[in-house]
Formats: C-alpha cells, structure tokens, sequence
C-alpha cells in the first residue's frame, strides 16, 4: 500500500466519503472482474462488488492496515462470492448463468473476431473456454480462489494467503492441486 | 523413494517469486534433476494452455449502471446537506453550548428592544376593539378627573355626576382591569384599580358628605398623580 492510498484509507476511516470515493474508483474493476471470475456471471458479480463496497464503506474503521487495503477488500469479495455460490442452488445457478450471460456480457467468439483470429481457431477457442470455465468452477473454493487470484489477478502466494487467511505454504499446496486437476480436466485441449 | 527437495519451490520458480539466488540455484538444479525438469515442463504447458481462457468483457451499460450505484455510495451530500448535518444531527458539544447561548442573547435583546411598552394587547382586530375601548374610557376618566379637580361647589359635582354615566365608567373598569390583569399589564392595573375606588366612591356619594366626598376624593387624585399616569398611557 503505498502513501498516497494509507492517507486516503485514514481520511476514509474518519468519515471522509470523498476520500472512500477515490479507493472506490481505483478498485472498482477489479472487484468487478474478481467476483466475476468467481461466480461466472456479470450480474451476480456486480451485487456481489457492490456489497463488496459496502460492507467495505461500513467496516472501514475496523481496517488495522496489517495488510494492504486492496487484500482485505479481495478477502470481502471472496467471502461474499463464495457465500452467494453456497447459498445458490445448482439448477438455480444453470438457469441464472445462461439467462444472464447474454445480457450483461461481450460475447467470447465477438472478442476473438476483434483480435483477427480465424474463424476456425475461435470455434476451437470458444469451445475450450466453455470447458476451463466449467473446470475452473468445479474446484474446491480454497483451490478455485487461489489459482484465480493468482493466474487473472497477479497476486503473489504471500498475498493470496492473506486473502484466504493462511499460511503460504498453504496457498502453494491449493495452487498444485488446482493447477493438477485442470491439466486433467482439460487433457483434450493439449493440443490448443 | 524420497522427494526432491526443490520441488516445494517448482511453483515459486514458476512464480518467479524467488530471490535473484534461489531462482539461480534453482536453474542449476534443473539441470541435474530431471524429475524437476519434467515437472516444469507439466506446468508451462498448462499455464500456456489456461493463457488461452478469455475473460468476457461487461456490456457497456451494466458498467455504466455498475459505477452509477456505485457513486451514491460514496457521493459527497451538499453543503447545505452538511451545515445542516453538521448544526442539528451531530454538532459537537461547543456548537451545541453556542447555539443555546446565542438563542438566550436573542431572547434578552428581543425583551429589551424588540417589544414596545405599549398599551396596545394584540394585533389582532379583536385587540383593536380593545384598545380603542381602552382609550376613550382614559378620555372619559381623564376629562371627570379634570372636573372633579376644577369643582369647588357640591352643586357642580351633582351635576357633573349626573352627567357621567359612572355606572357604565365602572363596568369598563372591571372589563378592561381583567384584560390588564391577563396582559400583566401592571401599570394599567395599577391605574385601573385607582380610577375604580374613584368611581365607586362618586357612585356611592352621599347628600350629608357631599363636602368631604369631594376633597377626598380632589387628594387621593393629586397624590395619585394620576394625570400624569394618564397622560403616560393615553395615546
């Protein structure tokens, strides 16, 4: 956290809304992103990112600033993911996914299109994407959260085991497992 | 058969999350241990295939939507928000001492100056009536006081009796005392009180004391001072 962002998290722990605004304004696609990295989904992640805020907004003061402000607003949004997708159930979440995806999100095969890649190739690609998504969200969450807040988020295992409340050593065992399971599950993609 | 010792740090290395040191005594391990080798090999074919995943950009308007709910999180209220927030829903404890001393400076300056000493009870019509009640009753009564104090015979104060309707004098008396009384109006009940024994003393005279009547009622008047005292509040 460098001095600039511990002077705003100490002007927003006394109340200074202008001050939330800029961390706000800083953080917010990436909370963003985060909580759609972890519940698959535009809509739900923007509640999720929101509360996120919120519950950051009214907890401030609890802050010690024993870690960077960016990881205890990551562990938030964590918690609050992973208590959405436990609180959903399954056929719920498919019903949700599908209906959802089209609105709220930039379709894959349109980005691709964007980036020049042959039609063939994003066929492949689109196909391999539905499956990581899939694989990635079978993890267990301690799994699942590590390998996606290291591999989409850059967060070292120092940080990330600050997030998940735990030892380091502990984030490279989930990160093995993670990274283990998904060669597995994507064995047929090798190729890609 | 033992583990190799460096393959706690394989994802470390991977990571690039080890020292300048450790990442070369690592790569000479590399060399020596095709164990780990084969192991790094696994990984980077993984990461380059998981590099493949595309992650779906937001449509613009659920962004726009998205820092829109955002700002009323965090939107400054105005400052006339804030004075308010500041002077009635949290003041500090010296805002809150400043604000009942300068509402008693108030007070006392609006007693001082801001009310008129005026005989006048209301503003209302109901009070005009009353007023102007008041002051033809202090004309009648200041013109038999005059009388009485310019009569030196029994005969002219008869007369002047006949000619008063004290009766009627008497009942606005009584009327305009309560109203004062109401007011706390002290000074005209005061002054309505002295007019009252007056004319209770003129509506009550007897033939035989006629005389004495007369100049006792002339003193109580002149150490009364009750002119002046009329003059005072007869506008």
């Amino acid at each position: 956290m460098n001095d600039r962002e511990t002077q705003l998290v100490h002007k927003a722990q006394q109340g200074n809304k202008k001050a939330f605004g800029k961390l706000v304004k800083k953080y917010r696609n990436k909370v963003l992103y985060l909580a759609y990295d972890l519940v698959g989904n535009y809509d739900d992640a923007q509640d999720i990112a929101q509360n996120a805020f919120l519950k950051a907004l009214n907890g401030i003061r609890s802050f010690q600033g024993k870690s960077a402000f960016s990881t205890w607003l990551y562990r938030i949004v964590v918690n609050l993911a992973i208590d959405f997708k436990r609180s959903k159930t399954r056929k719920k979440q498919i019903s949700i996914e599908t209906s959802i995806t089209e609105n709220s999100e930039i379709s894959i095969e349109n980005i691709l299109e964007d980036k020049h890649i042959p039609p063939d190739r994003i066929v492949e690609l689109k196909d391999f994407n539905v499956h990581a998504k899939k694989a990635i969200d079978k993890l267990p969450n301690n799994q699942r959260v590590a390998f996606i807040l290291r591999h989409y988020h850059d967060l070292s295992m120092k940080e990330i085991a600050a997030v998940l409340e735990c030892e380091p050593g502990t984030v490279r065992s989930h990160l093995f497992r993670a990274i283990n399971r998904l060669r597995d599950e994507l064995k047929e993609f090798e190729s890609l | 058969m033992k583990s190799c010792p460096f393959k706690t740090k394989l994802l470390d290395f991977m990571y690039g999350e080890l020292s300048k040191d450790q990442m070369n005594q690592f790569q000479q391990h590399l060399d020596k241990c095709p164990e780990c080798t084969e192991n790094v090999d696994r990984y980077i074919g993984t990461m380059d295939l998981l590099s493949f995943r595309v992650r779906p950009s937001p449509k613009k308007q659920l962004l726009t939507d998205y820092h829109r709910k955002l700002k009323k999180l965090y939107n400054q209220d105005s400052l006339i928000d804030r004075l308010l927030q500041f002077i009635f829903i949290k003041p500090p404890i010296s805002v809150r001492f400043a604000g009942v001393m300068i509402i008693f400076l108030i007070g006392i300056l609006i007693g001082k100056y801001g009310i008129k000493s005026t005989i006048t009870f209301l503003d209302s019509p109901q009070a005009v009536v009353e007023t102007n009640l008041l002051n033809n009753y202090l004309f009648e009564t200041e013109l038999l006081l005059l009388g009485i104090s310019n009569i030196e015979s029994t005969n002219d104060l008869k007369l002047l009796i006949k000619e008063t309707n004290c009766a009627s004098l008497l009942q606005k008396t009584q009327v305009l005392k309560g109203k004062a009384e109401q007011e706390q109006n002290i000074q005209l009940a005061n002054l309505l009180n002295q007019l009252e024994f007056i004319l209770l003393e003129l509506a009550n005279l007897e033939d035989s004391a006629y005389d004495e009547e007369l100049n006792f009622v002339k003193d109580y008047i002149n150490e009364g001072y009750l002119f002046v005292e009329l003059k005072t509040l007869n506008l």
